[in-house]
């Protein structure tokens, strides 16, 4: 009886495993080539700055502020992460391929969290699906589309939405589990209104934005 | 002709609004001293509104913030944020309070070491202590319309993060008018305090947060 129960659970833990790896059995394969932002909208505005309530969970530390998006030049962008009495806490300067913790905090300044940093503002921005070779998959009934990218040994889910190019939900999976999870929504104005990004598994962190519609003063 | 008037007329109202921004050291310091220790001792407590300007030097962009402010002897502190959005952070002794939305964080101030920086350089500028404190060199200076110490800091942790902070006080030195925090990168934090009561009813109910 024992030996029963053992073999189902091996059995049932192994079909969780391969469910939770496949890619829905609604959508279809219907191509492979490089995504491009014209298949997905980026995140960021080229031509707005973009402020955020932000809100980071980071092993046992909690972190809140504003995160601001904005270009500086036609190729470099910024995303700055200031808390409420007025600290930067880091800056991360975006280029097309690439993005950098170029300040951190000293208190923050550690390789383990930099890299942690960028490579999340990384996936919350599409960096590991804009111009990269991915699979782009249809589900022509409910006019959705999901695109598949792999890099080191991970696998990159985006879904779109309802006959969009609008990003809503992300996942990450390694060989056998969901490592990440970023769900976005958009507001009326076609800019993200909102991200939530969570880290599955022994790894505590979570990343939460909502947009700021404020009157800034600028020189 | 009327060129050069207005050449001079320009180089004149220059002159005066650079004659009363720019700031020179403060000659006798002894006074100075003794008044921001006087009004360290007499000032019980502090209620303000503020406005925090925080430039990004590189970004070319500021961020406004308002609130309200309170300080209350010993240790107590209130920072309520109502723009853009409602956030309030106390520091009631050892303890941090965090009201984010309708979630509240405890904290204790030792477990934390920024909010430990952060609380004291607050709490030691407005209570004017940050005289006896030696953690920064200070520098007295004075124009017509106030006087600004310059605190550099000395302390490793600090001195990587924070290039310098600005004190102001007006011409009759009776309390902190502006603060102005300078990073390494250059880019700083403007917060103007106005509406000043000092020595009001603060309610202890101030500092706790449900």
């Amino acid at each position: 009886m024992a030996t029963f129960r053992l073999k189902n659970l091996y059995l049932s833990s192994l079909l969780i495993l391969l469910t939770s790896c496949a890619i829905p059995l609604k959508y279809k394969l219907a191509e492979q080539r490089k995504i491009t932002a014209t298949d997905v909208q980026p995140l960021v505005s080229v031509s707005n700055t973009m402020l955020y309530k932000t809100q980071i969970f980071l092993f046992n530390k909690y972190y809140t502020g504003m995160l601001l998006h904005k270009q500086t030049d036609s190729a470099t962008s910024h995303l700055v992460f200031v808390t409420e009495l007025g600290m930067k806490m880091f800056d991360i300067e975006l280029r097309k391929d690439s993005l950098k913790m170029v300040y951190c905090f000293e208190p923050m300044n550690k390789p383990k969290i930099t890299t942690l940093l960028e490579q999340d503002m990384g996936l919350i921005l599409l960096y590991q699906l804009l111009n990269k070779q991915g699979k782009i998959y249809v589900n022509k009934k409910e006019g959705e589309n999901l695109y598949v990218t792999k890099e080191n040994g991970k696998k990159y889910i985006y879904y779109t939405q309802v006959n969009s190019s609008r990003i809503t939900k992300s996942l990450v999976k390694g060989k056998l589990f969901t490592k990440q999870k970023t769900v976005y929504k958009f507001g009326a104005d076609n800019l993200p209104e909102s991200v939530s990004l969570k880290h599955k598994g022994l790894l505590r962190l979570k990343i939460k934005l909502n947009r700021i519609i404020t009157t800034k003063t600028n020189d | 002709m009327l060129k050069q008037k207005l050449y001079i007329l320009f180089c004149v109202f220059s002159v005066s609004l650079f004659a009363q921004t720019s700031f020179k050291t403060v000659k006798d310091t002894v006074l100075l001293k003794e008044n921001i220790n006087a009004i360290s001792k007499e000032t019980n407590s502090l209620e303000s509104d503020f406005t925090q300007i925080k430039t990004l030097s590189m970004l070319s962009e500021k961020i406004t913030s308002k609130g309200h402010f309170c300080f209350k002897k010993d240790n107590l502190l209130r920072w309520e944020y109502t723009s853009p959005y409602t956030y309030i952070i106390v520091i009631n002794k050892d303890k941090v309070l965090i009201k984010d939305e309708s979630k509240l964080r405890k904290y204790n101030m030792n477990s934390n070491k920024v909010f430990k920086e952060i609380n004291d350089i607050m709490i030691s500028c407005i209570d004017g202590k940050i005289l006896a404190s030696n953690k920064f060199k200070i520098g007295y200076e004075e124009n017509d319309k106030a006087y600004r110490l310059e605190l550099i800091p000395l302390v490793k942790g600090m001195k990587e993060s924070l290039k310098k902070i600005y004190m102001y006080f007006d011409k009759a030195v009776t309390s902190v008018t502006k603060l102005e925090m300078v990073e390494s990168t250059d880019d700083f934090t403007v917060i103007d305090f106005t509406n000043k009561k000092v020595n009001g009813n603060v309610p202890a109910e101030k500092f706790i947060l449900k």
